[in-house]
């Protein structure tokens, strides 16, 4: 890898997933336009990586190594195949794909999840349930994306899981990841790892799950704000009023002996 | 593209990538366009490090690119560089002159009262500068608090002030800079919420009964100080919504939950926001 390649990689994948267009055209300026097809490479590998939603009109599909085909991207459950726009995130030439042919434990499995996400997640989320080629596994994937440029902020949830079908057995991630820049930079990361475990029901598992990486979340709020972020700086010193500094210092800390003696 | 477009691109992206590693991302900016090196190094605020003053019983003060020279840093208590620098290079350092060295001094006292009394710790250091051979000044407040790896805080004050002609007032530019760090790794679930805000802020004063060196010194100082501590508590507060209810309410709009209590929790951070940017 050069190092122009891995200096791009490193940048690609820090990005906030929503802002990934901007983050091209900076690319694109500090490369005088010459490494076009390479940037839009290692964007495509990202995009695949996160899982992205790629839409058609109001139709969303998700993109990852699991449904490749050649330079295409097909839906199992929807039985669709079509071409992306990396940049844009947009489908084109989409057709129908028959040879897709979906098991019954993946469509039931879909068919559970439809419900889940439906009643958890936004109108935009998308998900889909992907075989994993020479296995009995199973890839649950849940993406919901959101941005408003325009109020200074992006965010992007990815929940994904394996089932196998013949263990009985599910292990899954959760990452949320959130961009705050309104005269500045902030960035909310979350991450949580579903440890191996037996199910009969892995939408059952998913949900409760997810709920407990939820209550974790708001718990560790909670603390960071209340215990961390309260113990770097106070709101007022000790003595509840602001400093009289017209009155100079070497009086002031006369006061404030005094006030502490009191 | 010119170098002030890369420049601007490269800003762009250090404004977007994660805040976490703004070091490494600078550096690899700075490797694919070295021309925009000395622009990015003054404009991208990274955290402060630490030096000891080995000339003041090894007090620690705080490190930035405007008081670095070469590979060394000007301590503010002994004003001396360290690691030590050579004769010949020391003709070149830059060093404030002998009144702005006294008023330098006075910021530095006044702000250690400061941090005392806010931050109950931590590190403070000021360097001024002076401006084109004037009464003028520029400098910057720095502060720094970091109990551990979890929760750090820098502040970063960069300071001009500029005469008007007759020498009657005073214009101070503040230009500060919050650097947020707070983390909380558990084995279960990883959090971390870092980053940065930026508030511009510019006041005229009138000065006076300043006929001494020693009363222009307890003007500045006085002056500097109270625009700081204003600015810090507005700042401190602009931090609290942003990383506690800002980013809650983008997770809130990801996973929208059906459940009457979460939904309640997130009017009631609306209305938070709504009466911060009253403020």
């Amino acid at each position: 890898m050069s190092d122009f390649e891995k200096i791009v990689r490193d940048i690609v994948f820090d990005s906030p997933v929503e802002e990934i267009s901007l983050v091209y055209d900076n690319l694109q300026v500090l490369s005088d336009g010459e490494s076009k097809q390479q940037i839009v490479s290692i964007i495509q590998d990202f995009n695949e990586k996160y899982r992205v939603p790629v839409t058609s009109g109001k139709d969303r599909y998700i993109v990852s190594e699991y449904n490749k085909s050649g330079s295409k991207y097909y839906d199992p459950l929807n039985k669709v195949i079509f071409s992306v726009d990396h940049i844009t995130r947009e489908v084109s030439d989409l057709k129908d794909y028959t040879d897709a042919d979906s098991t019954d434990e993946q469509l039931k499995l879909a068919d559970q999840l439809s419900t889940y996400v439906s009643k958890f997640f936004p109108d935009t989320a998308a998900y889909n349930v992907f075989k994993i080629p020479d296995s009995d596994k199973l890839t649950v994937v849940i993406v919901s994306n959101k941005k408003s440029l325009g109020d200074f902020w992006t965010g992007y949830w990815l929940s994904e899981y394996i089932y196998d079908v013949k263990e009985g057995t599910i292990t899954g991630d959760i990452s949320v990841d959130a961009h705050y820049f309104e005269d500045g930079n902030v960035r909310f990361k979350s991450s949580a790892a579903l440890k191996p475990t037996n199910t009969d029901s892995p939408v059952v598992d998913i949900k409760q799950f997810e709920k407990q990486f939820e209550n974790n979340l708001i718990e560790k709020f909670q603390y960071m704000n209340a215990t961390q972020f309260k113990g770097l700086r106070r709101r007022l010193p000790v003595t509840r009023a602001k400093i009289n500094w017209g009155q100079g210092i070497g009086n002031y800390r006369l006061g404030r002996d005094a006030a502490q003696d009191a | 593209m010119s170098v002030d477009e890369k420049f601007d691109a490269a800003c762009e992206l250090l404004y977007r990538l994660d805040p976490t590693k703004v070091k490494s991302h600078l550096q690899s900016l700075i490797a694919l366009e070295p021309e925009i090196a000395e622009g990015l190094l003054s404009t991208i605020d990274v955290p402060l490090t630490v030096k000891k003053d080995s000339d003041s019983n090894n007090k620690e003060f705080l490190c930035c690119d405007y008081n670095r020279d070469i590979d060394s840093h000007r301590s503010p208590w002994s004003n001396t560089y360290f690691p030590e620098l050579s004769a010949k290079d020391l003709e070149e350092s830059p060093f404030p002159s002998e009144p702005l060295r006294a008023l330098e001094l006075a910021c530095n006292n006044s702000f250690e009262l400061y941090r005392d009394l806010y931050y109950e710790g931590g590190i403070t250091s000021t360097y001024l500068w002076d401006v084109d051979e004037s009464t003028d000044f520029a400098g910057i407040i720095l502060f720094k608090k970091a109990e551990s790896e979890d929760a750090k805080w820098d502040s970063i004050h960069v300071i001009s002030a500029t005469n008007d002609e007759d020498g009657n007032q005073v214009t101070y530019n503040v230009t500060t800079t919050v650097i947020l760090h707070l983390e909380n790794l558990s084995k279960e679930q990883q959090l971390s919420l870092s980053g940065n805000l930026t508030r511009e802020t510019s006041k005229t004063v009138k000065l006076r009964n300043v006929s001494t060196v020693e009363q222009l010194v307890h003007a500045h100082s006085s002056n500097l100080g109270s625009m700081v501590e204003d600015i810090e508590s507005k700042l401190r507060s602009m931090l609290e919504v942003v990383y506690f209810e800002k980013t809650l309410d983008i997770y809130n709009v990801l996973r929208e939950s059906n459940d009457a209590s979460t939904k309640l929790q997130k009017e009631q951070h609306s209305e938070l926001i709504e009466n911060f940017q009253k403020l």
